[in-house]
């Protein structure tokens, strides 16, 4: 502990595990790959066919337009070609646009990442106040009414959330606009202003599931014996919960503040439909819908990166909120 | 439109598209409204945009917008004659000859003028592009003067003016089409009412008001009449109704049937219904048992209460097919459509007769493949109990749109239920679908006379000629029954109090240099 | 000549769990008292109480159990351990180590700050002075470079280690009562005898009583001058420890000292007496707790409560056998 010698091997050991990760994601990376490529050509529907439905069925528009997709090429063929375009940061192009799937992607992150983090505030800013204040009172009629309320966010469907709010301050008061999207840069009052409704319907969704890991923690670890210490040194309650209880239920607390993090890059889709917002849950349904492969399978792509990111982000919290993690990582 | 709102609660479909039928060739004409210039019109369109690169097979919306942006030489109506657009005007000295005189003093909106060169750079981009295949019989197109024409084509080409007022013969900026690369979907720059100020896919389209537009309405006065259209896109039809009733949008696009009523309801909203050139109907596989028998085609034919589907599946805004002609269609015969032999109503002895003729007096067992949208769903299911009526007992095989479509082109399916939009020129329609080895025609339907019927009308001088001789095609092909004609499908859209201009022609294109506030 | 007030006094102290109405006693009529600087061990089986007792004296019952009745007096002056007003006694005129070291200490801050946390929870000392005053704590405590483990986590530190921590944060404020629950039974033999110095001397430093819990006689004899026998949430004997040790009257205490674990061998709390503590009674059911398993219980043993008299010189006990009978015999 402290000396030179140690800092250096810790520095290496560190050094080391993260080669460790970055094969892992390579790993994980070519996998998602493959299964992603083969999952959307074993399901039926040809995309050539899809787009226009029976508009324009003209065989040879046809097989020019399959050409110009590369769809004429043996599977393999396929498959090898978007490998190796992968590998070198390329993720080719739309089907149906002709547009790089990465324009398509850097377009749809934004507002994703800004309607998830918005969400995850909200989540947080209910959800810590209220766990604590339900574990400190557990079985109480307060902590009866948290619970009930914690459970009516898991299980009312986003879209009843969603549309309650639009009813709410849309529609009665004009307050909100109903659906649309401004990014941030053209019109940051604007942005807020549209964003506001989807985040606090994800946010209660997600304060929900967060509301009840709280409470659960923080019950737990109030049962803890250094809690009991602490009362022993007669350290004020408040005290007691935020600064003992609380900092250690934090630990689990992230674990699922990350899973949610992830739900919200792909589980936004029907939030980001009902308020028309272009992220990266439309971006993916509808491509899926249309069969474009290259951008479903970049978009998924994406967003395995981005969970690999997010486990990343909640194991460096462990790390920051855990000494024995940190002591961990470098033995 | 008062008169569409009205025809959308007729119990009658028939008699209200008699009604609706007879303004709308002067309504296009002639819009009957003095015009206010400016403002702008937000309209909510139900998908993203994929791309508004002409020469690609883009969908019907991307289709709409392009209209709204280029021009093409030659215009083309719901009326399905030929008129001038960028080409004022065109002769043909020979068979394979023909030759076009240019509007002079047009320029694309980035500056570039449109002259006879920047047309046969055009025609080199539209044979290179998805549709080229449609103008295989050109050999050469010759600039001949600054603002004049020759192509030559290797065989007679009756269709050209057809296929050249088609989106895919857009005329696009030479210069904008160099610059912009593969990126050119994304900024297409032509001539036509609008230009594009912004453009996100998946979130908005923004058209600018295209000052020097060629184009007057019947006063004499420059259009378009709006400074700005703005496509949004709204996904979800729930909160795209709500933003029209809050007023952020002005114009719903796409109108779902059931929430029609409720909308027409609203004091401030408009919702205006035309039957479409589309069909919802069944597909038969001529060429395998049972319905390689006429008689079980007309079995099933005569076994559909078209009516019921209408009033139960459509909440009312179709119309029973007679045939497929559509009331939309400048070919229809209003005085007796499909020439009567289709009844909104079914007639189950007739069908039980054909059963008998086919020797199948006692049904038979058949699957139905359909896609799984919730209203085609809806209407398999009626099919299902219709058909039981008579004795034919179906099991339905409800698949995702991709999967049918995979069906329906390896023609692997007994009966198939599907939709589809239509086309203005009839001749599209027939070629495509009746004619023996016709690009639709995934039943493998051949009947020879039907085959000489339709090159006739190709090949007719005058609409009237046309239209008479599809009518003719149309009663031989009721009576051989290829297909299930259902129903046809209404273009739903709802727009607030205070546009005015807008004419729903039922072909899904919105043309917004018609439109105006106030 | 007065004596000066115990500085703990314990009067009729019973402690229930569950819920209220339908809980079940597990401390039932205790009552001792601890003279200021005094030793006090309890000792018993396990589930006898013993925690739940001093628990109930800090005020530290966990969730689930209460103090229904009895009455809590500290140098004198009498006190609510439930109560609000308890916060500011706890760490400063009371202070508490517990049993296992190994989860005591909070895992996510470090030593010194856990330190400087009981420091200033009852002192107004600068956060930098609070730390020249852990490390001297510490050093107090027997850790070696003191002043660089302040920043060490839990985790990095031993059960023994750990343990020193505890004490060094139990006796910061040189509280008047020390209670210490079963301070070694989670440590190794050759720690246990450091640690139990360690807390004898600071004891005697600071004029601290001393409320020792344990299951080891050994101990007891080593470390007190006076011991409370509990069996089932109930005192059996109390008295100095030379006498209840030398001569224990009550049947319970004779089966605690069949065994005395030695104090150089590692060996566990051997259980002397046949049967299991598990079926104990509630400790107010009526009878005496011990019935069950006592080999000299007798039929009013099973219903009638033995009373809490003196069994000889300063020593106290409850049996039906040490009442004077008629008939004669018993047990004094
Ligand atoms: N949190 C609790 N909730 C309910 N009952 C408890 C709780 N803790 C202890 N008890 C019960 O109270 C009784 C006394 O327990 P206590 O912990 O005081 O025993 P102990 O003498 O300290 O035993 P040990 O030697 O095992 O520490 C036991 O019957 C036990 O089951
Ligand atoms: S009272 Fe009876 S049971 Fe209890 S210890 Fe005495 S003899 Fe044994
Ligand atoms: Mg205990």
């Amino acid at each position: 502990m402290g000396s030179g010698a140690s800092r250096q091997e810790r520095g290496q050991a560190l050094a080391r595990a993260a080669a460790r990760r970055l094969f892992d994601l390579a790993v994980v990376m070519v996998g998602v790959a493959t299964v992603v490529f083969l999952l959307l050509r074993a399901v039926p529907g040809d995309p050539v066919l899809i787009l226009g439905g029976l508009d324009t069925l003209d065989r040879d528009v046809i097989a020019r337009a399959r050409a110009e997709m590369g769809l004429d090429r043996s599977l393999v063929e396929q498959y090898l070609i978007w490998l190796g375009n992968m590998v070198s940061g390329d993720l080719g192009r739309s089907l149906r646009s002709g547009v790089p799937v990465t324009d398509l992607i850097l377009r749809a992150m934004p507002p994703t990442f800004q309607l998830g983090i918005m969400a995850l505030v909200i989540g947080m800013v209910i959800s810590v106040p209220l766990g604590v204040a339900a574990a400190r009172r557990a079985g109480s009629p307060a902590d009866l009414g948290i619970t009930v309320f914690a459970i009516l966010g898991i299980s009312t469907p986003p879209f009843v959330i969603a549309l309650g709010l639009v009813y709410l301050f849309a529609v009665e008061f004009r307050l909100l606009p109903v659906a649309g999207y401004v990014a941030f840069a053209d019109d940051p009052a604007g942005n807020l202003r549209a964003m506001a409704m989807p985040a606090l319907t994800l946010g209660l969704v997600t304060g929900g599931v967060l509301v009840r890991m709280m409470r659960r923690s923080v019950i737990d670890e109030l049962g803890e014996d250094y809690v009991r210490t602490a009362r022993a040194k007669g350290v004020g309650e408040t005290a007691v919960v935020y600064r003992h209880a609380v900092r250690n239920a934090a630990i689990p607390y992230v674990t699922i503040l990350g899973l949610e993090a992830g739900v919200m890059l792909s589980g936004a889709v029907i939030t980001e439909t009902i308020f028309a917002i272009p992220g990266l849950g439309r971006l993916m349904i509808d491509n899926i819908n249309a069969r474009d492969y290259p951008v479903v399978q970049g978009t998924v792509l994406v967003v395995a990166l981005v969970y690999v990111l997010i486990n990343a982000g909640v194991d460096g919290m462990y790390r920051l909120l855990d000494p024995r993690v940190r002591a961990g990582a470098a033995r | 439109m008062t008169r569409l709102d009205r025809r959308l609660f007729l119990k009658s479909a028939t008699a209200g598209v008699a009604v609706a039928g007879s303004g709308w060739l002067a309504a296009l004409r002639h819009p009957a409204h003095a015009a206010t210039r400016g403002g702008t019109l937000v309209i909510g369109v139900p998908e993203s945009f994929s791309s508004l690169d002409p020469f690609r097979r883009i969908g019907r919306l991307d289709y709409n917008a392009v209209i709204n942006l280029l021009d093409t030489l030659v215009t083309y109506g719901p009326d399905a004659i030929p008129a001038p657009g960028l080409a004022e005007s065109w002769e043909r000295p020979d068979e394979l000859t023909w030759r076009f005189r240019l509007r002079e003093g047009v320029s694309f909106s980035d500056g570039t003028p449109f002259d006879a060169e920047a047309v046969v750079f055009c025609f080199g981009k539209i044979r290179e592009g998805n549709f080229g295949g449609q103008f295989a019989r050109i050999t050469s197109v010759v600039a001949t003067a600054s603002h004049a024409l020759e192509v030559r084509t290797s065989e007679r080409f009756p269709t050209l003016l057809v296929e050249l007022a088609q989106q895919y013969a857009s005329m696009v900026s030479p210069a904008a089409v160099a610059a912009a690369g593969d990126g050119f979907g994304r900024m297409p720059v032509g001539s036509g009412p609008f230009r594009i100020e912004s453009f996100d896919p998946g979130r908005e389209l923004v058209m600018v008001r295209n000052e020097g537009w060629w184009r007057r309405d019947a006063e004499g006065v420059a259009m378009p009449y709006l400074d700005r259209v703005v496509w949004r896109v709204l996904p979800d039809a729930e909160t795209a109704a709500l933003s029209l009733s809050t007023g952020e949008i002005d114009f719903l696009y796409a109108l779902p049937a059931p929430m029609a009523p409720m909308m027409a309801a609203s004091p401030d909203i408009t919702v205006s219904a035309a039957p479409t050139f589309g069909w919802e109907y069944l597909f038969f596989h001529c060429g395998q048992p049972p319905f390689d028998n006429v008689h079980a085609r007309r079995a099933v034919q005569f076994a559909i209460d078209r009516q019921a589907i209408v009033d139960a599946v459509s909440f009312g805004t179709g119309t029973p097919a007679s045939g497929p002609i559509t009331p939309a269609s400048w070919a229809f015969n209003r005085a007796n459509p499909g020439g009567g032999l289709i009844a909104p109503r079914a007639n189950p002895a007739a069908a039980k007769a054909e059963l008998a003729a086919a020797g199948l007096a006692d049904g038979f067992e058949m699957t139905m493949i359909h896609p799984t949208f919730p209203h085609l769903t809806a209407m398999a299911q009626a099919v299902q109990a219709q058909l039981a009526e008579v004795g034919i007992r179906v099991t339905l095989d409800g698949k995702e749109i991709g999967g049918v479509l995979d069906h329906l082109f390896a023609s692997n399916f007994t009966c198939l239920l599907i939709d589809w939009g239509g086309r203005i020129d009839e001749a599209l329609v027939f070629n495509s679908f009746f004619r023996t080895g016709g690009g639709n025609n995934f039943g493998k339907f051949n009947d020879a006379e039907i085959d000489a019927l339709i090159d006739a009308a190709a090949a007719a001088a005058t609409v009237e000629e046309r239209a008479r001789i599809y009518q003719e095609a149309e009663l031989k092909l009721v009576a051989a029954s290829p297909l299930a004609w259902i129903s046809i499908p209404s273009e739903l859209r709802a727009l607030r109090k205070g546009i005015s201009g807008f004419v729903n022609h039922g072909d899904y294109r919105l043309r917004a240099w018609q439109i105006s506030r106030g | 000549m007065t004596a000066p007030a115990p500085a703990l006094s314990v009067e009729g102290l019973r402690v229930a769990v569950g819920p209220p109405g339908r809980g079940r006693a597990v401390v039932g009529d205790v009552a001792f008292a601890i003279p200021p600087g005094g030793r006090l061990a309890i000792v018993g089986e396990s589930g006898s109480g013993k925690s739940m007792t001093a628990l109930a004296v800090a005020g530290l019952l966990p969730r689930g159990a209460r103090q229904t009745a009895g009455q809590i007096a500290l140098g004198g002056r009498i006190v609510d351990p439930a109560g609000p007003g308890m916060a500011r006694i706890r760490g400063r005129e009371i202070a508490m180590i517990f049993q296992d070291p190994m989860s005591a200490l909070n895992p996510v801050m470090t030593v010194g700050a856990q330190l400087v946390e009981a420091i200033r929870a009852h002192s107004a000392m600068s956060p930098r002075a609070a730390r020249a005053r852990a490390a001297e704590m510490l050093a107090a405590v027997q850790i070696p470079r003191p002043a660089e483990r302040l920043d060490a986590w839990p985790h990095e530190f031993s059960g023994g280690m750990r343990q020193r921590v505890m004490i060094a944060m139990a006796l910061t404020h040189r509280p008047k009562l020390l209670i210490a629950d079963e301070p070694t039974t989670a440590l190794d033999v050759t720690t246990q005898l450091q640690i139990l110095r360690l807390i004898d001397g600071l004891c005697r430093e600071e004029g601290s009583a001393l409320m020792l819990i344990t299951h080891d006689l050994g101990i007891v004899e080593g470390f007190c001058d006076s011991v409370v026998v509990l069996y089932g949430g109930r005192m059996m004997e109390a008295g100095p420890v030379a006498a209840v040790l030398g001569r224990p009257r009550h049947p319970y205490t004779r089966g605690l000292m069949a065994t005395i674990p030695p104090l150089d061998r590692d060996v566990d709390w051997l259980d002397p007496i046949p049967g299991e503590p598990v079926a104990t009674p509630a400790a107010d059911a009526p009878g005496c707790p011990f019935a069950p398993r006592c080999g000299l219980a007798e039929a009013r043993c099973r219903t009638v409560t033995p009373a809490w008299r003196p069994a000889g010189s300063k020593v106290a006990a409850s049996c039906h056998l040490l009442a004077p009978s008629p008939a004669g015999g018993g047990l004094s």
